[in-house]
């Protein structure tokens, strides 16, 4: 056995050393970049982070979602499975006491919760205008309605959250994406090139497609972070 | 140069962080070092990786953490029946060291399954805590390496007519029940009752400690010994 893990030492630091040299021995400037000129011009978001990642290497992005998503679907598809965790109640989760539902955390976990949500909203839909954007949001958002969900009982959460239908919504925003696609296709002559309004930088609807794309990748990060936790606390000790 | 300063503070935290061993305190600490990263990103002008540190870093993996060590936050107890210390039915335990040991795992946030000892099979793997009354452990068939002792009271071992040792608690029921009468025990020598704790878990022995030693300074420990042992 410490044969093994000492093989797998030495195997990941050759791996590091050979990564190493590569990017040391290679101008990795070379490759083609065309956010290096006047990004501003042909994209209008003020912040080029995001401009790269949703406009000029947008495939890259896609490919992350639809990581997060798979990983967020396994989640669901096995733990849901599972039966509850019977031993402790989900509510008891945060709690200082671990008897009873304390009043303190309830308001702490309410406010927390409303800040969250809040700043969650501010940061995905300003994601082209400065730092921030929709994986950042939707974690906050997501880990707010867990602090709250542990001051409070999480079967209510849940059924507020079913009458909403999150897990619908969040299960069609795939589609989105290659629709947003082809309307980019129709209305220019490459996919997903932008088609909401870019005007002046620095306001709300400038950096084209970056403001709806903000939004769907929060919800989705949102709702995929949610159920993550969620699983996670409804069958902890189970497996 | 800020963010050298921040950089050396997450060193710091990294090392803190694996010699530790109170696992609450660990992922604390792993919070506090997502919250230094970001402030170092921040110093070298990317806001955009800062925020996602401080939301990954210190907020969701911290949460995953706290809800994986509730996992771990089941303690398997195995008991020896003993008179005033852990006596009664499975369901409803009672004495001295049950409610010593449920006051201190209500305090850490744990939870305990109690079963009997079977002192032939010690199954280390199955058992993190053993207590009831143990005062030596010689003649238990246990590595002495592989258990942490931690002292809980005082007691007084003594010696009967069929040269048996036998400790305090024990002596008292015996005598109170007529089994044997209070002029056969010799007494020998001072010991110790014991929590016997499986190495691989030094972070509760470190916490009873210090949990006992609060205890007897609020005297609430001795207001216990008065109302179960007497």
């Amino acid at each position: 056995m410490k044969f093994v893990s000492l093989l797998v030492l030495v195997l990941l630091l050759l791996f590091g050393v050979v990564v190493f040299l590569y990017i040391s021995n290679n101008d990795l400037e070379k490759y083609d970049n065309p956010y290096l000129e006047n990004p501003i011009e042909s994209n209008t978001s003020m912040n080029l982070i995001s401009a790269i990642y949703l406009d000029y290497r947008f495939y890259d992005t896609i490919f992350e979602v639809i990581v997060f998503f798979v990983a967020a679907f396994g989640v669901n598809m096995v733990l849901e499975k599972l039966p509850d965790s019977k031993k402790t109640k989900p509510s008891k989760l945060i709690s200082i006491h671990s008897e009873e539902v304390d009043l303190r955390m309830e308001i702490a976990g309410s406010f927390i919760f409303t800040l969250s949500v809040i700043f969650s909203i501010y940061i995905v839909f300003s994601g082209h205008i400065g730092p921030g954007g929709g994986f950042v949001g939707g974690v906050v958002a997501g880990t707010g309605l867990l602090v709250l969900s542990g001051s409070k009982d999480l079967n209510r959460i849940e059924e507020n959250l079913n009458s909403l239908h999150i897990h619908e919504i969040e299960q069609s925003i795939m589609f989105f994406i290659p629709i947003s696609g082809i309307v980019g296709l129709l209305l220019s002559n490459a996919g997903f090139s932008n088609f909401l309004p870019q005007t002046t930088p620095g306001t709300f609807f400038s950096g084209g497609n970056a403001l709806l794309f903000n939004f769907l990748i929060g919800f989705k990060v949102f709702s995929g972070t949610w159920t993550i936790l969620y699983h996670f606390v409804r069958h902890r000790g189970v497996i | 140069m800020f963010s050298a300063i921040f950089w050396f503070f997450a060193l710091l935290l990294s090392i803190a962080l694996l010699i530790e061993k109170n696992l609450k305190t660990s992922i604390l600490y792993f919070g506090l070092f997502g919250t230094i990263t970001s402030g170092a990103y921040l110093f070298m002008g990317a806001p955009d990786v800062s925020f996602a540190s401080l939301a990954l870093g210190a907020g969701f993996t911290t949460f995953v953490f706290l809800i994986a060590i509730k996992k771990t936050g089941m303690v398997r107890v195995k008991y020896v029946p003993a008179p005033y210390m852990i006596f009664g039915k499975k369901e409803e335990l009672s004495g001295f060291e049950y409610e010593l040991l449920k006051s201190f795992l209500i305090e850490q946030n744990l939870e305990a399954e109690y079963s009997v000892l079977d002192s032939q099979v010690i199954n280390r793997k199955q058992t993190d805590i053993i207590i009831g009354g143990i005062f030596s452990t010689e003649k238990m068939k246990i590595d002495e390496r592989k258990w942490l002792k931690v002292e809980i009271l005082e007691t007084k071992v003594f010696r009967d007519t069929r040269s048996r040792e036998i400790d305090l608690v024990r002596m008292k029921k015996e005598i109170l029940e007529g089994e044997t009468p209070a002029e056969e025990f010799e007494f020998i020598r001072k010991a110790q009752y014991q929590f016997l704790i499986e190495h691989h878990r030094p972070e509760l022995a470190e916490d009873l400690r210090q949990y006992l030693k609060e205890l007897k300074n609020s005297g609430d420990f001795q207001e216990m010994v008065r109302r179960y042992i007497g």
